[in-house]
């Protein structure tokens, strides 16, 4: 979700920082069932832990405000959106982490579910809760927001996440120009969303999601109301009067591109453990200004980037805050140009595209180039959930085995390029070969790891690589598209929390095809795991399909060369507390957060 | 007179046409379109559904057609990354903070320029002229930008003496909120000073030696006298073909003051629009700049009559 916009980027290392969520933390959650009670915390009040809550609770944000397109929840694809509708609107359950900093998809709006033994059925039992005009939330809510979600005409960029129901699929992938508004109407019909009473949603999975409850506590999949929507007509994506809250804030200012206040819904149904009376979240475009803003206490958390990542991960930058390191859904990659008579004729041997993976010593690149990071032998990153269970945690990375038979020596890796070659029918020396390889960017960071790309493979292998740098990212587009390369790196973050929302892009509709040299016939391959894993409800089976798809992509088939996981660095002041970071989610989750003395 | 305001105003509706339509082609042409950064990761069925939507899927011609007839009544179009934005809108809610800002910049800068100018010039060969001439090169070489961070980390950061970052809102939009206002104002300023006051020195050191100037010493006027109604009022042909461009573009806001201060103004759209590709709101900036311009240009020819009796327009000689 708000991770895509990360994705766009197409390096994933640019900002990844600036916009990362949270994986683990050492902040400890507060548990919403205490607090202490009152609707304005007294002088003296206390926290469960004892401390003495300040007078003020108020805190302020940094916050991308530029990438504040719409306060229509269904249009939302950035980070910035997602971290505001977070904290106003209560979904049927909200992301959040628990001691150990996992995420947790928490009850909200939803006091509970059943999900049925085929794990297709998923029946939502919604609390009494109320928008902030008084009227109260209902399932149908909820259908409207899946429905409006999916209709092709709004073309809204998560639409695909109706593609679990019963209908979804054939609803969001509808073609608007040729369709009629009765075929859209009937398909928005016919998805299996029901309003079974005022409190009750059923939603029929068209196959086993364990992954389901992930995606339904996005902010995109978060009530709607159609009254307020039409009559707020064409404002209702830019003025946020004309919009009602259900969650733990309102938005009480908004200056475009520059900054929005939240004050505290009185009327939110657990308004009791909301103590921040209210937050503002401001676009501070210059990180020495956020860095000056941090150290006099006007932010209550920084992200360090740059030159700044050091000194606070050292704390060589004060005393009063909390490093917090973790990881991030994010996996940067190359790949190859599979569509196309790639520029070498190389790029269709499985050998060489090995080759040049096992060459990478991913654990000197992570620690050369950027001195943060984690060293990536697969696809799917550390801290992914499958189910209940952590994916990483249980299965191997695919690469490491094959890479420690190689161990980056060079005479078996130049004898596997030249195998390669000879079953191509190459003859030439490896002195003759020339790869190109594109990429964008011309910032300091960029150039070292353009130089270190070309070095490592030129010294490998003996081979020339020349690195076609592009102006912007529409430039690569266009290269990319034509087929004028050999190879291409990319980044990718996980849109929810499961190993699927990685590995998809390689099927024969995934994104992999236009964005990452992939083909729709090559992708068909890979569609036979995506069967078996329709059929498979048990989270146990299904990890046992995730890690054949994997070894697929990276070592049978080397789909892919993942080289580096993501990972995310905030630093909070030590007055803050009760913040949590979801994997996957708002960046920063701050509805039960307060500010002790 | 008249005649002549009409046939500029017609050169005038004639350049905007020929500039709207080149920027429409020029954008068209260059690769990479508003959604093709967000769409590039997104299935082929909401790609295509999201063109369709935005129209980017008609042929170039026809949304050309479509756009030029939007202008002639005024609609530029609604912006693609800012939905329910066009450009009147946008320069409604962030024209404000921009126009005051540039306007506090212009008087101060200008002023403090114009008057070192003179003194440079009364004093040529002096320190007082060494002074200002180096400090005036010092400022222009500097960029607005590390102005505006080093003001921001030591007046505001370590002293405390102003707000980090804001800028004054609600009632306070025009007048009120000064302590918000006064590092932009000062970070701003400082190439204005150096550009005028470099401009008027030697325009005076000109003028000064013109033999009408030595007429109306060897007449008897008292040095004062001289300065202001012969050297400076003749040194000010430069400044005024210079100075109505730079209170236009002011007005319109600082990229770099505006990001260092956190100033909702307009200056970040001239960049990030053409970046992101959102051709209506390219269009209405650069319609809107260049019906500026040419305002001001006429402006100018006007005002040049004021101040130098001998110009004329009209061809009556």
């Amino acid at each position: 979700m708000k991770k895509r916009i990360l994705a766009f980027l197409l390096t994933a290392l640019m900002g990844l920082s600036l916009l990362s969520g949270c994986g683990g933390g050492g902040d400890t959650p507060a548990d919403p069932s205490d607090g202490d009670g009152g609707k304005e915390p007294a002088a003296d009040a206390q926290t469960p832990q004892g401390e003495k809550l300040a007078a003020e609770q108020t805190l302020q944000f940094h916050w991308v405000a530029k990438d504040m397109h719409s306060f229509d929840n269904n249009a939302n694809y950035a980070a910035s959106e997602i971290q505001v509708q977070s904290q106003v609107l209560e979904g049927l359950v909200r992301a959040t982490t628990d001691e150990e900093g996992n995420q947790v998809m928490a009850p909200a709006g939803a006091e509970s579910w059943d999900v049925s033994e085929d794990g297709l059925t998923y029946t939502f039992h919604l609390r009494e809760y109320y928008w902030s005009d008084g009227v109260q939330v209902t399932a149908q809510h909820f259908v409207d927001s899946f429905r409006r979600l999916g209709d092709p005409r709004n073309a809204f960029d998560f639409s695909f996440f109706v593609g679990d129901i019963v209908g979804g699929t054939e609803l969001y992938t509808m073609d608007a120009e040729s369709a009629t508004d009765a075929d859209i109407t009937a398909a928005m019909e016919a998805m299996a969303v029901k309003a079974l009473d005022d409190t009750t949603l059923e939603v029929t999975l068209a196959n086993p999601a364990p992954h389901f409850i992930s995606k339904i506590g996005t902010t995109f999949m978060g009530p709607v109301r159609l009254d307020v929507i039409e009559a707020a007509g064409e404002l209702y994506d830019s003025d946020f009067t004309t919009h009602v809250w259900c969650g733990p804030f309102v938005v009480s200012e908004f200056v475009k591109d520059n900054s929005l206040v939240l004050t505290r819904n009185e009327t939110y149904w657990d308004a009791e453990n909301v103590h921040l009376t209210q937050v503002t979240l401001i676009s501070i475009d210059e990180v020495s200004t956020q860095n000056t803003m941090f150290k006099n206490g006007e932010l209550a958390a920084i992200v360090p980037t740059g030159d700044y990542v050091q000194p606070y991960r050292d704390g060589l930058a004060g005393d009063d805050y909390e490093y917090i390191h973790g990881y991030f859904p994010g996996v940067s990659y190359f790949t190859f140009n599979r569509t196309n008579n790639s520029l070498s004729g190389l790029m269709e041997s499985r050998k060489i595209r090995l080759a040049l993976s096992l060459a990478i010593n991913r654990e000197e690149f992570t620690q050369v180039i950027f001195d943060r990071y984690y060293p990536g032998y697969g696809f799917v990153p550390f801290g992914v959930y499958n189910g209940e269970r952590n994916y990483r945690d249980n299965v191997k990375e695919p690469l490491l085995d094959v890479f420690e038979e190689y161990n980056l020596d060079q005479a078996k890796l130049q004898a596997l390029f030249k195998e390669g070659m000879a079953e191509l029918g190459d003859s030439r020396e490896l002195s003759e070969v020339t790869l190109t390889y594109i990429c964008t960017g011309d910032t300091a960071i960029k150039r070292q790891q353009q130089e270190y790309w070309k070095n490592l493979w030129e010294t490998t292998f003996g081979i020339t690589v020349n690195v076609n740098v592009l102006g912007d990212s529409a430039l690569l587009r266009e290269e990319r598209d034509a087929g004028r390369y050999d190879i291409l790196q990319a980044g990718w973050n996980g849109d929810y929390n499961d190993p699927i929302a990685f590995l998809e892009m390689w099927s024969s509709h995934g994104t992999a095809i236009r964005y990452s040299g992939w083909s729709a016939e090559l992708g068909k391959e890979f569609d036979k795991f995506i069967d078996r894993l329709n059929a498979e409800p048990d989270t146990a089976e299904r990890e046992k399909i995730y890690a054949e798809m994997e070894q697929w992509a990276c070592v049978d088939e080397v789909a892919v060369v993942p080289y580096m996981y993501s990972d995310t660095m905030m630093c909070v002041k030590n007055n803050v507390k009760g913040m949590t970071f979801p994997f996957i989610g708002p960046n920063f989750e701050f509805s039960r957060a307060y500010v002790v003395e | 007179m008249l005649k002549y305001t009409i046939r500029r105003f017609a050169e005038m509706v004639f350049t905007l046409f020929i500039i709207a339509s080149a920027t429409f082609f020029l954008l068209a042409a260059v690769p990479g379109d508003p959604l093709a950064d967000r769409a590039d990761k997104l299935p082929e069925n909401i790609r295509q559904n999201m063109y369709h939507k935005y129209g980017l899927d008609k042929p170039v011609l026809e949304r050309y057609v479509i756009t030029m007839r939007g202008m002639l009544q005024g609609d530029f179009g609604e912006s693609v990354r800012m939905p329910g934005y066009d450009i009147q809108r946008l320069l409604s809610e962030t024209l404000a903070p921009s126009a005051r800002l540039g306007l506090q910049t212009i008087l101060l800068g200008v002023g403090a320029g114009l008057l070192l100018g003179v003194l440079a010039a009364m004093c040529k060969g002096t320190w007082l002229d060494h002074a200002i001439v180096f400090f005036s090169v010092l400022m222009i070489s500097v960029p607005t930008l590390v102005f505006g961070l080093l003001l921001q980390k030591y007046v505001a950061g370590e002293l405390g003496l102003f707000p980090i970052i804001g800028w004054p809102k609600g009632k306070e939009l025009w007048l009120g909120g000064w302590s918000y206002t006064v590092l932009p104002t000062l970070s701003g300023c400082f190439s204005y000073i150096a550009t005028y006051s470099r401009l008027l020195k030697t325009s005076m050191l000109d003028v000064i030696n013109q033999d009408y100037v030595l007429a109306a010493r060897a007449k008897g006027l008292s040095e004062g006298q001289v300065v202001r109604r012969h050297i400076l009022r003749n040194s000010f042909i430069p400044i005024i073909t210079v100075l109505p461009m730079s209170v236009a573009f002011a007005l319109t806001g600082s990229f770099f003051i505006e990001k260092v201060y956190a100033i909702p103004g307009f200056g970040r759209y001239f960049i990030e629009a053409v970046q992101t590709r959102d051709l209506s709101i390219v269009l209405g900036q650069t319609v809107l700049m260049a019906a500026v311009y040419v305002l001001v240009v006429f402006l100018v020819d006007i005002l040049y009559t004021l101040v130098d009796p001998r110009i004329r327009v009209g061809g009556k000689a």
